[in-house]
C-alpha cells in the first residue's frame, strides 16, 4: 500500500446538458519520497486526478487514501482542513496572489497552517534561496518572469512541510530551460521525501519522474519507468 | 460591409452578455427603474397638485383680491373697469369659534361656490338661514384643530360695533379645501341677515377676474374705490410664481423630491463599478479584440452596450411604472380625504404629464450611459502587449501598495486588494455615504428643531410667556392701558403685524413688525446692532439673517404689493424663535410706505402683544386671568399662543421630517443593498480562481467570508466622514426646503449622527442582505471549473 492510495475512482461532469466521464475507473499507488509524473493529451483527466488528490473535489465514486485518511470521504470543510496541512498545489498558470509579494505569497501558506509566527519569515526566505529567488523576495508577481513565479509557487506549495506535493501542468507556460529547471525542484523535494505528483503533456519530461501514468480519455493505459512498480497499479 | 457584419456580431454579443450575466442585467434594471420612478412619480404628482392647487385659489381670491371698506356700489363701478371679467363680494369680519380665530363670512350660495366649490363640503349642506353655519377649515394650517361636527350649537364672537356680539348657530355643514381664505384658517359662512344685525351691509373683500395687466387694474381699482368713499386695507395680486399657497406646496414636495434624487446617482456607480469589474476581468479578451483591429466603436458595443441597454429596460420600467405610482400616491395619500380627491379629480383628472417621466427616464439613462463609459475609457486604454504577455491571477499590474496592516498576511491580502480594486471600494463608498447621509440629515434637521424648541421654552432665550393675537375695531390705546394696568404682567410688547407675500426672494411670507408700545426685547432680544429707529431701516430675526447671510450694515431688498421694490438698511438682528423667524422689526412710518395702508382702516386693528409675566411658575393659571381680563374690557377678539403650543408646531415639523427621511432611508437602504451586493457578488465571481487558489492553499470557507465582510466593514469606515460631510449637505438643502414651513433651523450635529440608531437601522439591513449573497454567492462558486477555465 502506497502513502496515496486511489482505488477504482470515477469522477462524472455535468457540463451544460452533457455528462463528461473524466475518469474511469482509475487505481494507483504513491509512495513517500516517490515522484509520479501522470502524463495524457488534452482532455485525458490528468487535471481531475490532481483536483482529486488534493481535496478539492470529490470522486463519484471510488476511493482516494493519503497518509491513512480517507479524503474522498470528509466534508468540504474537513477536506480544507486537511489540505491546509497536509497538500501543497502547484497551477499551471502559478497563480500568485498579486495584492502579495513573493515572500508573502510563502508567507501565507504557513499563516494558514499554523505554523509559529516566529519561524515563518526565516523558513521563508530559505525556501526562496532553495528555489533561488531569495533576492526578489519583496518583488510583486507581475514583476517577476513565467519561470520565477513558478519558483515561487514551489516555495508556497511546500512552505508548510506537507507529505504531498500536487502540480498540474507546472511547465506548460514556461519555456524548456525553465520546464528542466522546475522539474528538477520537483525532484529535490521528492528527495526530501514527499511524494510528488505531477501531471504534464509533456512526455520527455514526464520520462525525468521516477514514474509515469499514461491517461487517455479517463482511464489508465499503461505504466513506465522506474521508482513504481506496475502491480500498484490496477488498470 | 464587413464592418456592418462585425457590428451585428458585437450587439448580438451584448444580447447574450444581458441575458446571461442576469444577475447584473437585474440589479441594474432595477436600481434604473426605482431611479427613475421614484423621482418622476414625485414630480408628477408635484406638478399636478401644483395646478390644481393654484387653480382652486384662484376660484377663491381670483386674479385680484381687495378688503377693506367698499361701499355696495363699488361692485357696479368695478365691472366697468377695463381688463376685469367679474367681481364677486362678501362681508367678512373677524370672530371667535371656541379658541379659534376665524373670519366671519357672509356671502350668498353662488359667492361661495366661487370661493370654496360645493364638492369640498365634506358634510351636510350649505346654509339656508339665519341661525346656520357652514364651518370651513383650509388645509396646512399649522397646529392640532378641532372641528364641529354637523348639527353641534356652536358660539360664534363677532367683533363689530361697540362690543362683541356671541351667536349662537347650529352647524349644517363642515368644509375644507386647500386655501386660506384671508389670514386665518378657519372661515364660517353665516347668513346675510345675521351679520347685517351687527354690522352695516358695507362690504370687506371683493374678488376680481382679471384679464391683462393685474397690478396695473389693482391700482386702479383701489382708486376706483377710494373715489366712492371707500377705503382699501389690503390687497393681493395672484401671480402664480408669487403665489405663496403654491411656494408652499412647492416647498414640501421638495423635501420629499430632493431624498430621492439620491437614487438617480446609484445607477451610473452601478454600471460604473460593474463595468470597470467586466473589463478587468476581461482585460485578455480586451487585448485580443484589439489585436484582431477592434476600435473604439467595437469596444462600446461589447463593454457599454450592454449596460446601455440594461439602463434603456430599468429607464422604460421606470417611465411606464412612474404613471401607477403617482396616480396611486395621489389618490391614495396625497388627497386623503374622500370627498376632495373626488372633487380634485372630478374637476382636474389627473394628468400624466408623459414628458416628466421621459425627463427622467432619459437623465437616468444618460447619467448610466456616462458611468458606462468609464469602463470604455479603461478598455480602450489597455495593453496589448503587456496583458497578452502576462499570465496569472491578473492579467494587468495591479498597483503597487507597499505598506503592511499587521502581521497577517491575510489581512494584508484584502485591504490591500481594495486599493487593487478601487473601483469595487468606491463602488461600495459611495452609495453607503448617500444611505447613510440621508439617515443622519433627518437626525441633524431633528437636533436642530430639538435645540430650537429649547431656546422657545428658555425663558432667557425667549423672554414671553404667551403671545396675544387680539382683534380690535376701535385703536387699541384702552387695550395698552389696560395692560399697563395689570399687576401679574411683568413687561410686554405691543406691534402690528403684516404679512407680506413674496417679498423677499425665495420666502413665502415675511411677518413686517410695527412697534405701538412696550419693550420689543420681550418677544424680539436683540443679538447684535440696534433697533430701527427711523424710515429705511431694519432689524431682522436671527433665522431670516441666517438664511440670507444678512449681518448689520447690509442691505435688505423687498418687494411690496404693487411690485415696487425697498431698500431697508440692516440695522439689528433680533433672536425669534417662537414664529417662523422671518420677522422684520421697522417703525411705523416704513410699514405705512411699504404697505400702502394705515392700520384700522377698513378692518379691524389686529395686534400681537407678547406677554412677560410676573410669576413664571403660574403661566396657565395667569393667562387665563390675562384673556378673562382683556375679553371683559372688550370687544376683543383674543387668540391667546402660549410657549407649549408653539413648540408643538415645531415637534410636529419635525416627526415629519424624521417620518420623511426615515422612510425614504428604508427604501434607499435597498436599493443600496442592490447595489453593494451586485458589486461584490460580481467581485466574487470575477475572483473565483483566486478564491479556488485560496481554497487549495487551506483558506475555509468562514474565513473567506470573514474577508469579504473586513472588506465591507472597512468600506464603511472609510465611508463614515465621506457620509459625515453628505449629510450635512443634505440637511441643509432640506432646511432650506423647508423654510417656509418652519422659518430657517440650522442642522445640528457632529460625526457622532452617523451612528444613531436612525442611520444604522438601514445601514444594518443592507448589511444584512450582503452578507446573505456573499455567503450564497461563495458557496455557488464551482472551484474546480474557476481552476480549469482559462
Amino acid at each position: 500500500m502506497g502513502f496515496v492510495e486511489v482505488r477504482d475512482v470515477w469522477k462524472d461532469y455535468v457540463v451544460g446538458r452533457v455528462r463528461v466521464t473524466a475518469l474511469r475507473g482509475v487505481s494507483l499507488d504513491v509512495d513517500s519520497g516517490e515522484f509520479l509524473a501522470v502524463t495524457g493529451p488534452s482532455g485525458s483527466g490528468k487535471s481531475t486526478l490532481i483536483y482529486l488528490l488534493s481535496g478539492l473535489d470529490v470522486p463519484t465514486r471510488g476511493l482516494i487514501r493519503v497518509g491513512g485518511a480517507e479524503v474522498s470521504r470528509l466534508d468540504q470543510a474537513r477536506r480544507a482542513s486537511w489540505r491546509r496541512r497536509s497538500v501543497g498545489v502547484i497551477f499551471q498558470f502559478f497563480h500568485l496572489i498579486p495584492t502579495l509579494t513573493a515572500l508573502e505569497n510563502v508567507l501565507l501558506t504557513m499563516e494558514l497552517a499554523g505554523v509559529p509566527a516566529g519561524k515563518r519569515v526565516e523558513r521563508a526566505l530559505e525556501l526562496l534561496e532553495f528555489v533561488g529567488l531569495k533576492d526578489k523576495a519583496g518583488r510583486y508577481p507581475w514583476e517577476l518572469s513565467g519561470g520565477e513565479q513558478q519558483r515561487v509557487a514551489i516555495a508556497r506549495a511546500i512552505a508548510h512541510n506537507p507529505p504531498l506535493i500536487l502540480a498540474d501542468e507546472p511547465t506548460a507556460n514556461l519555456d524548456y530551460e525553465n520546464k528542466v529547471r522546475i522539474v528538477e525542484l520537483l525532484r529535490e523535494v521528492s528527495n526530501a521525501g514527499k511524494a510528488v505528483v505531477f501531471a504534464t503533456h509533456d512526455v520527455e519530461l514526464a520520462r525525468r519522474a521516477d514514474g509515469v501514468v499514461h491517461l487517455r480519455d479517463g482511464v489508465v493505459v499503461g505504466f513506465e519507468g522506474g521508482g513504481g512498480a506496475p502491480s500498484k497499479i490496477s488498470p | 460591409m464587413g464592418s456592418r457584419v462585425v457590428g451585428v456580431l458585437l450587439v448580438r454579443s451584448a444580447l447574450r452578455v444581458v441575458v446571461w450575466k442576469r444577475l447584473e442585467t437585474l440589479a441594474l434594471i432595477l436600481v434604473t427603474m426605482v431611479a427613475v420612478a421614484a423621482p418622476a412619480s414625485l414630480a408628477i404628482i408635484k406638478s399636478n397638485l401644483e395646478y390644481q392647487i393654484y387653480e382652486l385659489f384662484k376660484d377663491v381670491s381670483g386674479d385680484v383680491m381687495l378688503t377693506g371698506l367698499i361701499p355696495s356700489e363699488a361692485l357696479t363701478a368695478l365691472k366697468g373697469l377695463e381688463g376685469v371679467r367679474s367681481v364677486n363680494g362678501m362681508i367678512l369680519t373677524f370672530g371667535l369659534l371656541g379658541e379659534e380665530r376665524v373670519l366671519a363670512a357672509v356671502m350668498g350660495h353662488e359667492t361661495f361656490n366661487s370661493f370654496v366649490k360645493p364638492y369640498v363640503i365634506r358634510e351636510g349642506r350649505f346654509i339656508e338661514g339665519p341661525g346656520e353655519a357652514v364651518v370651513y377649515r383650509a388645509m396646512f394650517v399649522r397646529g392640532p384643530v378641532e372641528m364641529p361636527r354637523v348639527g353641534d350649537e356652536v358660539d360664534l364672537v363677532v367683533v363689530a360695533g361697540q362690543r362683541p356680539v356671541s351667536v349662537k348657530l347650529r352647524v349644517v355643514g363642515l368644509a375644507t379645501g386647500y386655501n386660506h381664505i384671508g389670514p386665518t384658517p378657519f372661515l364660517v359662512v353665516v347668513d346675510e341677515g345675521l351679520l347685517g344685525r351687527v354690522m352695516n351691509y358695507t362690504l370687506t373683500a371683493i374678488r376680481l377676474e382679471v384679464v391683462g395687466d393685474l397690478r396695473g387694474v389693482a391700482g386702479e381699482a383701489k382708486s376706483t374705490i377710494e373715489s366712492l368713499g371707500g377705503a382699501v386695507s389690503w390687497h393681493m395680486v395672484n401671480v402664480r410664481e408669487e403665489n405663496p399657497v403654491v411656494l408652499i406646496f412647492e416647498s414640501a414636495m421638495s423635501v420629499m423630491t430632493l431624498p430621492v434624487l439620491i437614487f438617480i446617482a446609484m445607477a451610473p456607480v452601478l454600471s460604473a463599478s460593474l463595468g470597470l469589474a467586466t473589463v478587468v476581468r476581461d482585460s485578455r479578451n480586451v487585448a485580443v479584440m484589439k489585436a484582431m483591429g477592434c476600435g473604439l466603436w467595437e469596444l462600446f458595443s461589447a463593454y457599454t452596450l450592454p449596460w446601455v441597454i440594461r439602463a434603456a429596460l430599468g429607464a422604460l420600467m421606470g417611465f411606464l411604472v412612474s404613471q401607477f405610482i403617482a396616480r396611486w400616491l395621489y389618490l391614495n395619500y396625497f388627497v386623503a380625504e374622500e370627498d376632495l380627491s373626488r372633487a380634485l379629480y372630478e374637476r382636474f383628472g389627473f394628468n400624466p404629464y408623459w414628458g416628466t417621466s421621459a425627463y427622467y427616464a432619459l437623465l437616468v439613462l444618460g447619467l448610466t450611459l456616462l458611468g458606462s463609459l468609464i469602463p470604455l475609457a479603461i478598455a480602450y486604454r489597455v495593453d496589448v502587449v503587456k496583458v497578452i504577455a502576462t499570465v496569472g491571477l491578473h492579467a494587468h499590474p495591479a498597483p503597487r501598495v507597499g505598506w503592511s496592516v499587521g502581521r497577517l498576511v491575510v489581512l494584508r491580502m484584502w485591504v490591500r486588494d481594495m486599493v487593487a480594486r478601487w473601483w469595487k471600494t468606491v463602488g461600495l463608498v459611495i452609495p453607503l455615504s448617500l444611505l447613510i447621509g440621508l439617515g443622519s440629515s433627518g437626525v441633524m434637521l431633528s437636533n436642530g428643531v430639538g435645540e430650537w424648541v429649547k431656546a422657545v421654552e428658555d425663558r432667557s432665550s425667549t423672554p414671553f410667556d404667551a403671545l396675544l393675537i387680539i382683534s380690535t375695531v376701535e385703536s387699541p390705546e384702552k387695550l395698552l392701558e389696560l395692560l399697563d394696568k395689570l399687576d401679574y404682567v411683568k413687561r410686554y410688547f405691543a406691534s402690528t403685524p403684516y404679512s407680506l407675500a413674496a417679498a423677499v426672494e425665495g420666502l413665502t411670507f415675511v411677518e413686517l413688525r410695527a412697534p405701538i408700545k412696550g419693550d420689543p426685547g420681550v418677544e424680539l432680544p436683540l443679538i447684535q446692532g440696534r433697533y430701527p429707529m427711523g424710515g429705511g431701516e431694519v432689524a431682522v430675526s436671527h433665522g431670516l439673517a441666517s438664511y440670507k447671510g444678512l449681518k448689520v450694515g447690509d442691505v435688505l431688498e423687498l418687494r411690496d404689493t404693487f411690485g415696487r421694490m425697498h431698500k431697508l438698511e440692516v440695522v439689528g438682528v433680533v433672536r425669534a424663535y417662537h414664529d417662523r423667524g422671518f420677522q422684520l422689526l421697522l417703525t411705523r412710518d416704513s410699514l405705512v410706505e411699504i404697505t400702502g395702508y394705515r392700520p384700522g382702516i377698513g378692518r379691524a386693528f389686529t395686534i400681537k402683544v407678547a406677554v412677560e409675566l410676573r410669576d413664571p411658575h403660574r403661566v396657565e393659571e395667569l393667562l387665563g386671568r390675562l384673556r378673562s381680563d382683556i375679553e371683559r374690557a372688550g370687544p376683543y377678539g383674543v387668540e391667546v399662543v402660549d410657549k407649549s403650543s408653539i413648540s408643538g408646531t415645531f415637534k410636529a415639523y419635525s416627526t415629519i421630517n424624521t417620518s420623511i427621511t426615515t422612510i425614504l432611508s428604508l427604501l434607499a437602504a435597498v436599493v443600496v443593498a442592490v447595489v453593494t451586493t451586485s458589486i461584490i457578488t460580481s467581485d466574487i465571481s470575477a475572483r473565483a480562481r483566486e478564491i479556488a487558489v485560496l481554497t487549495s492553499l487551506g483558506l475555509q470557507g468562514r474565513q473567506l467570508i470573514l474577508g469579504f465582510a473586513a472588506q465591507l466593514i472597512l468600506a464603511i469606515i472609510i465611508t463614515m466622514p465621506i457620509a459625515y460631510t453628505t449629510s450635512k449637505i443634505i440637511a441643509r438643502m432640506l432646511a432650506e426646503r423647508t423654510v417656509n414651513f418652519t422659518g430657517y433651523i440650522e442642522p445640528v450635529g457632529g460625526i457622532e449622527v452617523v451612528t444613531t440608531a436612525t442611520t444604522m437601522a438601514p445601514l444594518l439591513i443592507t448589511i444584512i442582505i450582503i452578507i446573505v449573497a456573499t455567503i450564497i454567492t461563495i458557496r455557488r462558486l464551482d472551484l474546480v471549473k474557476a481552476l480549469s477555465d482559462l
